[in-house]
């Protein structure tokens, strides 16, 4: 059983997320941040329980996901932790902020729910590849098709 | 100006007895040397005839030289220019002076004024009796058309000219540098003082170059000219001394700060018209993807014969559904809030209708509205809708964000009035202040307020619209404080306000 963190500030794709865990059958342990100020505090009173994997919104109010990736990465205890975004936007600049501030993965929510199982499916296969890494070198395994793209447009 | 001719003769007078070179052999030499010259001669009587002209004379004035040699400079000369010429030839002949030069106009064969600088000097015989004078002319006409358009140019823009002296340090510089840069630089010292302190580095980069590699000196900075930052573009050459070492440089400055303010204005558009297209398409999205996905759920779940949420998601698809054309409807008013007409408006009875369609609002929160009847009780200029848009936009986010007290304020000054919203609600943190004014910030979720985040950005756009303010700060010891300004009174002050902004 998998820690996660999701910081999402729609309660539907809260429910639609939960669902779509329940549904692939992919046992894990949801926690939930509403934007990135809320998420950071939830990790500083996790007591150094912290969780395996974040999946984080970009848009919410107060802290978005890509200032709240960077204060992230530079903390000095939790910075190894996995984060993959999982937005609405498929703006290029937030594609590369993204990847430019060491986020791992990019994906774009899809519209239908069939479509939100296979995004937690790529998820899973994700989780059990890195799982076997120690954790300080999993912060690097990207999923680079994104960022390809991105490369090739800029 | 020293006298061509009458030095020519001189010298070839002292190199004669030197050289024995006669009389004969002088009159010779100048003869052929007054020939063949290329600036215009003449030789003219004490009456003012053509006694002899040279080549390069005729040809300034268009006549033959018989033409000439039958006529006087009197017949020739500009009427207004005549009386100060003749009272010099005068000036000359008594002896009253030795020679004179003056700027005057002459009328060529084809009727053309020509403008020349005149140098006239006497020659005279063994007993000292004037014999003839000695007219030495050159064409200025092209030259100072030249010269009086690059004036009028340079006074109409905002170029400076100004010349650098590497070695001392020091400077000088035209009008226009002290129009651009706000005060006269003396010294290379009093330029780098106005520099801005990120551009002072580029600057001296620039020059040294310049001095180093012989090239052109090309550089756009910043200056602090009491307090306003004017951007402006250096462009400049080397100047060398005899042997070829850079002694200095010499160049023009011109003023950018208006072209550079209307780029910053079109980028900050183009920004925030990016930034609106990049939320419109996200927060659009949002309740479609909600949609599709509770109907899939729906869908998935009627096939298992559970029944258990089906009412549910069938709840929330219509909910999103109205979110989305709530949100369109917003978006709707946003765009078109430009194209409010003014009018004659009472801000009393606008906000008396406001406080009436927020009555179900109001009272479901049980929160109360005070305002001062008499202070409201007047008429301005204004978009009715975007009044309405404005005041049912503040009170309605005060009502919404648990104010109970919600207090609305008017101040008239001399040519504008605030309106203020008061509560005490949830509030704002500081920091947010600003943010909350561009379309889509929302600094609290969806789902527990509500809204489509562009009351705020609306209400932002209808008063900047009409040339007023808008803000919000901190009310004591909790909620907020949203106030906007407007003109008063009929176009006359918008009028003025306007040419402000300008």
């Amino acid at each position: 059983m998998i820690d996660i963190l999701l910081v999402e500030d729609n309660q539907d794709d809260v429910e639609l997320t939960k669902r779509a865990f329940s549904e692939s059958g992919f046992a894990v342990r949801l926690n939930f941040a509403t934007d990135g100020i809320e998420a950071l505090k939830f990790l500083e009173d996790s007591e150094k329980d912290y969780p395996d994997l974040i999946l984080l919104d970009i848009n919410m109010p107060k802290m978005n996901g890509i200032e709240f990736l960077s204060s992230l990465r530079k903390h000095d205890e939790y910075n190894y932790i996995p984060v993959i975004f999982l937005t609405t936007s498929e703006s290029e600049l937030d594609i590369y902020n993204v990847y430019k501030n060491h986020g791992n993965c990019y994906v774009v929510k899809p519209i239908g729910f069939k479509e939100f199982i296979e995004v937690v499916e790529n998820i899973k296969n994700y989780w059990l590849f890195i799982s076997k890494l120690p954790k300080k070198q999993r912060k690097q395994v990207l999923n680079n098709q994104k960022l390809d793209n991105i490369k090739n447009i800029i | 100006m020293f006298l061509l001719a009458d030095l020519m003769k001189n010298i070839l007078k002292k190199i004669g007895d030197k050289q024995n070179i006669t009389d004969a052999d002088s009159d010779r030499i100048f003869s052929s040397a007054f020939v063949n010259t290329s600036l215009s001669m003449a030789l003219v009587s004490l009456d003012g005839d053509f006694l002899k002209v040279n080549k390069s004379f005729c040809n300034l004035l268009g006549y033959t030289e018989n033409e000439l040699l039958s006529t006087n400079f009197q017949s020739i000369t500009h009427p207004e220019d005549l009386e100060e010429d003749l009272q010099n030839v005068n000036n000359l002949a008594s002896g009253k002076i030795k020679s004179y030069s003056m700027e005057k106009r002459y009328f060529s064969k084809n009727g053309k004024c020509i403008l020349v600088l005149l140098n006239v000097s006497p020659v005279f015989n063994e007993n000292g009796d004037i014999l003839f004078f000695i007219a030495y002319v050159s064409d200025i006409s092209e030259k100072d058309r030249l010269e009086k358009n690059l004036e009028l140019i340079v006074d109409n823009s905002n170029i400076g000219f100004w010349e650098y002296d590497i070695r001392t340090g020091d400077c000088v510089s035209s009008d226009g540098i002290e129009n651009i840069f706000g005060i006269k630089i003396k010294h290379i010292e009093d330029f780098y003082k106005i520099i801005h302190p990120s551009d002072i580095e580029n600057v001296k980069a620039e020059l040294n170059k310049c001095v180093s590699n012989h090239s052109d000196y090309l550089c756009e900075y910043r200056i602090l000219v009491k307090n306003k930052i004017v951007y402006s573009r250096a462009i400049g050459r080397p100047i060398f001394d005899k042997i070829g070492n850079v002694c200095g440089i010499i160049g023009f400055n011109i003023d950018l700060t208006e072209e550079m303010s209307m780029i910053n204005k079109l980028n900050s558009i183009n920004q925030d018209l990016e930034h609106f297209n990049y939320v419109t398409s996200h927060d659009l999205q949002e309740p479609l993807r909600s949609i599709s996905s509770f109907a899939d759920l729906l869908e998935l779940d009627i096939s298992r014969q559970n029944y258990e949420n089906a009412a549910r998601y069938c709840f929330l698809i219509k909910s999103r559904c109205k979110r989305m054309s709530s949100l369109i409807s917003d978006l709707s008013v946003y765009s078109k809030c430009e194209r409010y007409k003014s009018e004659n408006v009472n801000v009393l009875e606008c906000l008396i209708e406001v406080v009436d369609i927020l009555d179900p609002q109001i009272k479901e929160k049980s929160c109360i509205v005070e305002f001062a009847k008499r202070d409201f009780d007047f008429s301005i200029f204004y978009p009715k809708n975007g009044l309405f848009q404005i005041l049912q936009n503040l009170i309605g986010n005060a009502v919404k964000y648990d104010g109970e007290n919600i207090e609305v304020l008017c101040e008239r000054y001399y040519d504008y009035a605030m309106i203020t919203i008061k509560d005490n609600g949830i509030g704002i943190e500081k920091e947010f202040c600003d943010k909350i004014f561009k379309p889509f910030v929302r600094l609290n979720s969806k789902d527990k307020y509500g809204g489509s985040g562009l009351g705020l950005s609306t209400c932002k756009k209808i008063v900047e619209l009409n040339y007023g303010n808008i803000g919000v700060y901190q009310n004591e010891p909790k909620g907020c404080c949203f106030w906007f300004t407007f003109p008063l009174d009929s176009s006359k002050s918008m009028e003025k306000i306007k040419r402000k902004m300008k």
